[in-house]
């Protein structure tokens, strides 16, 4: 049986319980993003939960007046618990492996997005210094995540 | 801007391409083969492939039994302005030597999943010691596969906006080895986003020092280089698992 797409994320660690949405590739090439900062989105293109390849979610760091729904993503190290649900009801447990920043100018596309043969994880959200002029973070800050045995 | 440098090819392939049952065929490249170049600063587009040995289809579009137990993982960054694309292929539990009657044993196909195609673009094969096998670089075309069954190169007249025109579904990704010659293992392109993942608005950064570890460069500092190539060095990046 194919695996399920993921409908729900939780990571008690820093106090997220969300449902998903779907994200796809903007024209420009790049993850689409949520266009609601209070929300966690998915990358369809990727794997599913229970299944091969990285399973990414993708979270805002902040809106333009605070803190949103991946503020605390930062806070997260290895050892701590995700759990995402899927729409056939199963859910996968992953615990954070490690966690590295990026350079958005750099990015790892390969080491996150690229195919693996088993069930990975990937948390994505922004991090680093802000470049107004850009209107955008210059960093990544993503978290690795496998299956909890 | 980047350094060029003729592209090398297997002279071990070279040997196995001719008693290979199509090598009557091959030899016809012509002299303007891919050459290997370094990584562009941009992509335009990028795929992955999980490749398997249960997705393999021999030229009479049979399918066929790969090598059990191997799997191969590709990643293909293209540059279609500049006609580059950069590989980073690892192959676990493939054994044997490569064979093909291409230059290489290693290539993109245009092909659907489960039907056979014709190979556009051949890659280095990859190359270590144990159960893995890895690959990496970047060519830039215009790209020959050394097979013309019809007398031209299947690689003549490809573009990498082919692949970009379909998001790559149309295209599949393997490697051949003498075992397993339609394929050991075997997957289709499936597109991934390029760059960054702009996940901020700055809300943060204007109350810098609060919760979040998003920190604001100040106007007249965000045009600074200086800056941000300090911000670079004191990431903890992995570049090198990167190209």
């Amino acid at each position: 049986m194919a695996p399920a797409d993921p409908t729900a994320v939780t990571i008690p660690a820093i106090g997220v319980d969300e449902q998903l949405i779907d994200l796809g590739i903007a024209a420009s090439g790049e993850l689409d993003v949520p266009a609601d900062a209070a929300r966690v989105g998915w990358f369809t293109g990727g794997g599913r939960p229970g299944g091969p390849g990285p399973t990414v979610l993708v979270g805002h760091l902040d809106s333009a007046t605070g803190p949103a729904v991946f503020a605390d993503l930062p806070d997260l190290v290895a050892g701590d618990e995700v759990t995402v649900t899927t729409e056939a009801g199963t859910t996968v447990t992953y615990a954070v492996t490690r966690t590295e920043d990026f350079l958005q100018a750099d990015f790892p596309t390969a080491a996150v997005f690229g195919a693996t043969a088993g069930d990975q994880l990937r948390l994505i959200t922004c991090t680093g210094p802000y470049d107004r002029a850009a209107g955008r973070y210059t960093e990544n800050r993503v978290v690795f995540a496998e299956p909890v045995a | 801007m980047t350094t060029q440098k003729t592209h090398r090819r297997s002279t071990r392939l070279a040997a196995l391409a001719v008693a290979a049952p199509l090598a009557v065929m091959a030899g016809a490249a012509p002299a303007s083969a891919e050459t290997e170049v370094d990584r562009p600063d941009t992509f335009t587009s990028a795929y992955t492939v999980m490749a398997t040995p249960d997705t393999i289809i021999n030229n009479d579009g049979e399918a066929v039994p790969g090598q059990d137990g191997a799997t191969g993982t590709f990643t293909f960054m293209v540059n279609s302005d500049e006609e580059i694309i950069c590989y980073d292929i690892t192959l676990e539990g493939v054994t044997g030597e490569y064979e093909s009657p291409a230059k290489t044993a290693t290539h993109i196909h245009e092909a659907t999943a489960g039907n056979p195609g014709p190979p556009r673009i051949s890659f280095p094969n990859p190359t270590g010691e144990g159960d893995t096998r890895t690959s990496s670089g970047c060519l830039q075309g215009p790209f020959t596969t050394g097979l013309a069954p019809e007398g031209t190169d299947t690689g003549d007249g490809f573009t990498l906006a082919q692949i970009e025109a379909d998001g790559g579904s149309g295209f599949s990704a393997d490697t051949h080895t003498a075992e397993f010659a339609a394929g050991a293992v075997r997957g289709q392109l499936q597109e991934i986003p390029v760059g960054g993942v702009d996940t901020g608005a700055g809300g943060l950064a204007t109350a810098a020092g609060e919760s979040g570890s998003g920190t604001a460069v100040l106007p007249l500092a965000a045009t600074s280089l200086g800056l941000l190539a300090a911000a670079g060095v004191m990431l903890r990046r992995r570049v090198g698992a990167l190209r």
